[in-house]
């Protein structure tokens, strides 16, 4: 007992000291509020809300009354400055309590209208019974309808049934009756429900009003009150929206009874209704299931939508019915559903629908991507091995879409099909879902196949290997050094990048015929490094390379300089200056130049400024001039403003006028 | 859409008086589209962020703009001419005289051949006109972040499910493929159990005292001060401006936590699955030396704002197994690799896929289903804006219940869950 009474002692002390330090803060923060510098009243306004919040923490209570006292004498003391004033208010409105009742109440009877809002707000939100009586006092005296609006808006927030009478009496003026009905409809007494109820109809806002004290009543329970005013606000002469808003209200208020009202609005022509009650029956399961289905057929489109929206798998055979119905809206609709419910008895209807090309294509290989009920998947594996050529099709498309990896073995049947659809979606079904233990049984069809669709499937698999180098050897020794099917891997190899890749897709493109040259080539340009850079360069030098080979290599070093971003700068600008001697045409040229604007090197600024000059380029040397000093400026200022300079002197064009003005504004 | 005989005869006499407009031809303008079968639209807050939306909305064939409405004159009537422009080039006489334009936004609730709204004002304005559409029995779109109070979002959210409205609201990163995706591998468990997410908002700067300058002929101050406190009018106060303006000030948003907290937060709700719940926590930045603003879910998930290893992205959500990080721009990166190539297995979630946010909007009006980012979606993320927002301000931790949508144990902190009105404005 002792020690604790030691506490309570100490802790009462730490409290005044607080207390003591706070008042004195707040006065000291007085002029800096009211500082003739209005930029300069911030740092103290900070310092004030600072002050406010910490004595406001939970186990604050002594100095946050403290506080409160504090704020609100100087508040609603005149000879404190108008913005301290204001100020003061606004965090009282945070964490005032009773202690600041009677402050607030002198200034909401004050002549400054400022004050006086701040004051009413403030009120409003503190939790004092007595804040109350001050605003209803205020209300009797108010005379402009403004400031009533504010009152009476402040009473309904506090739910204040004393007020119910005196704002009751501002009903029936043009300028407060949606604040009194809103009021009303916050207080939601039975008095304040039985004075808004004769105005349904007559004032907009009675119906709002009424809404909000039928919730009101049925979140504390007083059901039956609830009951009558949902049922009056359903009544047909009513707006729609505020039906369909007493609709919903029943389903909270009174489920056992909503029955007959869902079947009014189902059977309604508006389309509002129709929704609500589509929705509450449909969240009910299986209460107001069979509701839906019996009236689906007499419903609107629209309707009929939202009711397949809603059905569970149970529905599936209507949802396949209504897959043939003539209204788009309702066929897409009841695609949809059979994704998200359908089982196997879905899944025909879905690759009818896929198969062909009509509207509802695309809906329907969503839904087969994503349709997962009792059999969907195998019935989707089932129809990809046999059957139409077209339904086949849509089945292979669609185990890609699902990743259905399950699925390889019927993929690797289907490659070798004699239709050339099947086998193309086959192939790329593969290279989507095959995985690195199919490499090799993939890479023996490839080496068979030969086909862009069979390279395009290796390719893809290739890029999601983690072993590369062992990969590189499987697809090597299934090529066997036999040129076609070197070439129908090229892709995959330039994909793995190994060591074993390079010196085999050398060869090809040294030796192999134009076809298997090409593809070569092409796979050299895209290395994942610059090693492909030698061999594409030894193509571009020889004298008797076919032009159409040659312009392959120079493409190819130019895109392996713009896309190693990760190399040495160096090695990049090498690469590319060698690039430019070897190529013979133009087009070569330019694609070099390109590359070059990527390389932010002095090098790179100088070949470009030399072909500034250069009737046939100059052009592309402006355009890539501008891109590389835009890169530069921020490393190498001197040499991009010398870049941009002389692109503002070359005159190409406004445009790159423009960017050469911001670069040597830089 | 089902058209009822009122609805119908309601937009024909509606159209009756551009009908009378010499040149005039609504074949012409909206081609198939017969005036019951358009959608007819006003516009509420005509500044930067409606720039890209009016365009977009006055070039569709199934929608019809007759209003528009701002607090400045000058910027309406503009609004006006650009609308009538737009359709004027679509008439045989290169003229069109129909699109009304009011200074209060009252006045569009009143007309009732406008189907819906689109509201692209400061936060402030957010739910009052969103609430006034609902109950007027119109449709809304609404700008991020939905509500500039948490109490504001459940009024908002209980109205549009009460009646059957239609509200999108403009987190358009739902519409993008990229976080879609993103959110798909996370929900997925592709990258493990999510332990941490890094969201990247950048700063405004701070808020400051304004000194009083004249307001500008044919600005309504007042009404675009709507619900807030008053202040002396200064330009930057009211300035509409992706870097700072309006967007700076508590009083009419939650700073960067409202701006792109509302996308990159309500992504990684998505993500989550929360939303129709949120975190429980939220941490400010500084707070017993914590180096970011964080929030945490329930299941330990912990959100740091603007850390700075983002590897170039947005978001970023790290795994037990995985990264996921994803931008806009359509970008999107995994640890591992291969991740984002993978496509999603049967049994997989497949989240709601919309490709075009406003178009969404417009589809889901059409046919009465919800659109991708409903009332309650953007509720609970501007929840998190604004808890966010008040932790910053009070300087301490809040323990937060979503189920309640009650801040826990401190009944101070607790009164921010709303702010009081300024008279008149008060109606919500």
């Amino acid at each position: 007992m002792k020690a604790f009474l030691t506490m309570f002692v100490l802790g009462s002390l730490a409290f005044s000291a607080a207390g003591a330090d706070d008042a004195a803060a707040v006065r000291g923060l007085i002029p800096r509020l009211a500082d003739p510098d209005v930029s300069a009243r911030y740092a103290a306004q900070m310092e004030l809300q600072d002050l406010a919040s910490q004595s406001s923490q939970p186990g604050q209570a002594a100095r946050r009354e403290a506080l409160g006292r504090v704020l609100a004498a100087q508040a609603a003391d005149p000879a404190t400055p108008q913005p301290a004033r204001v100020w003061m208010v606004r965090q009282l409105e945070y964490m005032g309590g009773a202690e600041a009742v009677p402050s607030l109440a002198s200034l909401l009877a004050g002549d400054e209208p400022e004050l006086r809002d701040c004051a009413r707000r403030a009120l409003e939100k503190n939790p004092a019974p007595e804040a109350s009586a001050s605003l209803r006092r205020a209300l009797e005296k108010a005379g402009e309808a403004r400031e009533q609006i504010g009152l009476i808006h402040s009473l309904g927030q506090r739910a204040d049934a004393e007020s119910a009478a005196l704002i009751v009496r501002h009903l029936d003026r043009e300028a407060t009756a949606a604040a009194a009905a809103m009021a009303l409809g916050r207080i939601a007494t039975p008095a304040a429900a039985a004075a808004l109820a004769p105005l349904l109809g007559r004032n907009p806002a009675a119906g709002e009003g009424l809404m909000e004290a039928a919730s009101r009543m049925s979140a504390r329970g007083d059901i039956a009150a609830a009951q009558d005013l949902y049922r009056r606000l359903w009544a047909a002469e009513n707006p729609v929206a505020l039906r369909a808003a007493a609709l919903s209200g029943m389903e909270t208020a009174a489920p056992a009874v909503l029955r007959p009202m869902l079947r009014e609005a189902l059977n309604s022509n508006e389309p509002r209704l129709q929704q609500v009650a589509i929705r509450i029956a449909g969240g009910a399961g299986a209460r107001f299931g069979r509701m839906l289905l019996n009236r689906y057929a007499a419903l609107p489109a629209p309707a009929r939508a939202q009711v397949l929206s809603v059905l569970d798998s149970s529905a599936e055979t209507r949802i396949i019915e209504a897959v043939q119905e003539p209204e788009p809206d309702v066929r897409r609709a009841a695609i949809e559903a059979l994704g998200r419910v359908g089982g196997s008895a879905g899944v025909p209807a879905l690759l009818n629908i896929a198969g062909a090309d009509g509207p509802d294509k695309n809906a329907a290989v969503l839904a087969l991507a994503r349709i997962s009920g009792e059999g969907a998947a195998a019935e989707i594996r089932k129809a990809a091995g046999a059957g139409p050529a077209n339904l086949r099709v849509a089945a292979l498309n669609a185990l890609a879409d699902r990743g259905q990896a399950a699925a390889i073995p019927t993929l690797l049947e289907a490659v070798a099909e004699p239709d050339a659809a099947v086998q193309k979606a086959a192939w790329a079904a593969l290279g989507k879902l095959g995985a690195e233990r199919e490499i090799e049984s993939v890479g023996g069809l490839v080496a068979r196949d030969k086909s862009s669709e069979a390279s395009a499937a290796i390719e893809a698999i290739a890029a999601r290997v983690a072993d590369k180098k062992a990969a590189a050897r499987k697809l090597l020794a299934l090529a066997g050094g036999r040129e076609a099917e070197l070439a129908s891997m090229a892709g995959a190899l330039s994909v793995l990048g190994a060591e074993a890749g390079l010196a085999a897709l050398d060869r090809l493109a040294a030796s192999g015929g134009a076809g298997s040259q090409e593809r070569a080539l092409v796979a050299l340009g895209r290395w994942p490094t610059l090693d492909a850079v030698q061999p594409l360069l030894a193509i571009a030098r020889r004298a008797d390379a076919p032009e159409r080979a040659q312009s392959l290599a120079i493409e190819g070093v130019a895109r392996l300089v713009e896309s190693s971003g990760r190399s040495p700068l160096d090695a990049r600008v090498e690469a590319a200056l060698a690039a430019l001697a070897a190529a013979k045409q133009d087009t070569g040229k330019k694609a070099v130049l390109a590359a070059l604007a990527t390389v932010p090197h002095p090098e790179s600024a100088r070949v470009i400024q030399s072909m500034l000059g250069d009737p046939k380029f100059r052009s592309e040397a402006a355009q890539a001039g501008i891109e590389l000093a835009e890169l530069l400026v921020s490393t190498h200022r001197d040499l991009a403003h010398e870049l941009a300079r002389a692109i503002q002197q070359a005159g190409i064009s406004t445009m790159l006028g423009r960017r050469a003005g911001a670069v040597l504004r830089r | 859409m089902k058209t009822t005989r009122r609805s119908f005869l309601k937009r024909t006499l509606g159209a009756g008086a551009a009908l009378a407009m010499p040149g005039f031809a609504p074949g012409a303008l909206w081609g198939q589209n017969a005036p019951s079968n358009r959608i007819t639209i006003g516009l509420i807050g005509m500044g930067l962020q409606m720039g890209g939306h009016r365009g977009g909305m006055t070039g569709r064939q199934d929608v019809q703009v007759l209003a528009v409405c701002d607090v400045h004159r000058g910027r309406l009537q503009a609004a006006k001419a650009a609308v009538e422009s737009a359709y004027s080039q679509r008439t045989a006489s290169g003229s069109y005289k129909g699109c009304a334009a009011y200074h209060e936004y009252e006045r569009v609730m009143e007309r009732g051949d406008i189907d819906a709204v689109m509201i692209c004002t400061p936060d402030h304005w957010h739910a009052p006109i969103s609430v006034a559409a609902m109950r007027s029995g119109k449709d809304v779109f609404v700008q991020k972040p939905m509500t500039l109070t948490i109490r504001e979002g459940r009024i908002m959210s209980d109205v549009a499910r009460q009646r059957g409205a239609i509200l999108q609201v403009g987190s358009q990163q739902r519409s993008e493929r990229a976080f879609r995706r993103a959110c798909e591998m996370v929900r997925n468990g592709w990258i493990g159990k999510v332990k941490t997410i890094y969201a990247s908002l950048g700063e405004f700067p701070p808020p400051r005292t304004l000194p009083e300058q004249p307001i500008p002929e044919g600005f309504d101050y007042d009404r675009w001060l709507g619900p807030t406190p008053w202040y002396p009018y200064h330009p930057d106060r009211v300035k509409g401006d992706y870097g700072g303006g309006w967007r700076c000030f508590w009083d009419y948003g939650s700073r960067k936590n409202g701006d792109w907290g509302a996308h990159h937060f309500d992504i990684i709700q998505w993500a989550l699955g929360q939303d129709d719940s949120g975190p429980v926590e939220f941490i400010p930045k500084g707070y017993e030396g914590a180096e970011f603003q964080t929030h945490v879910y329930g299941d330990g998930v912990r959100v740091l704002r603007n850390h700075p290893d983002m590897k170039g992205h947005m978001i970023r959500f790290i795994g037990e197994k995985g990264e996921v990080l994803v931008s806009r721009g359509d970008r999107l990166d995994t640890v591992p690799a291969g991740l984002k190539d993978q496509p999603p297995g049967p049994a997989d979630v497949r989240l709601y896929e919309s490709r075009n946010h406003d178009d969404n909007w417009i589809q889901s009006i059409r046919s009465r289903r919800p659109p991708i980012c409903p009332a309650e979606i953007g509720h609970r993320t501007a929840t998190i804006c604004h808890l966010s927002g008040i932790a910053e301000r009070l300087k301490r931790p809040l323990r937060w219940d979503p189920a309640q949508e009650q801040i826990v144990g401190d009944p101070e902190a607790s009164r921010w869950l709303d702010r009081p009105r300024r008279a008149p404005y008060v109606y919500i």
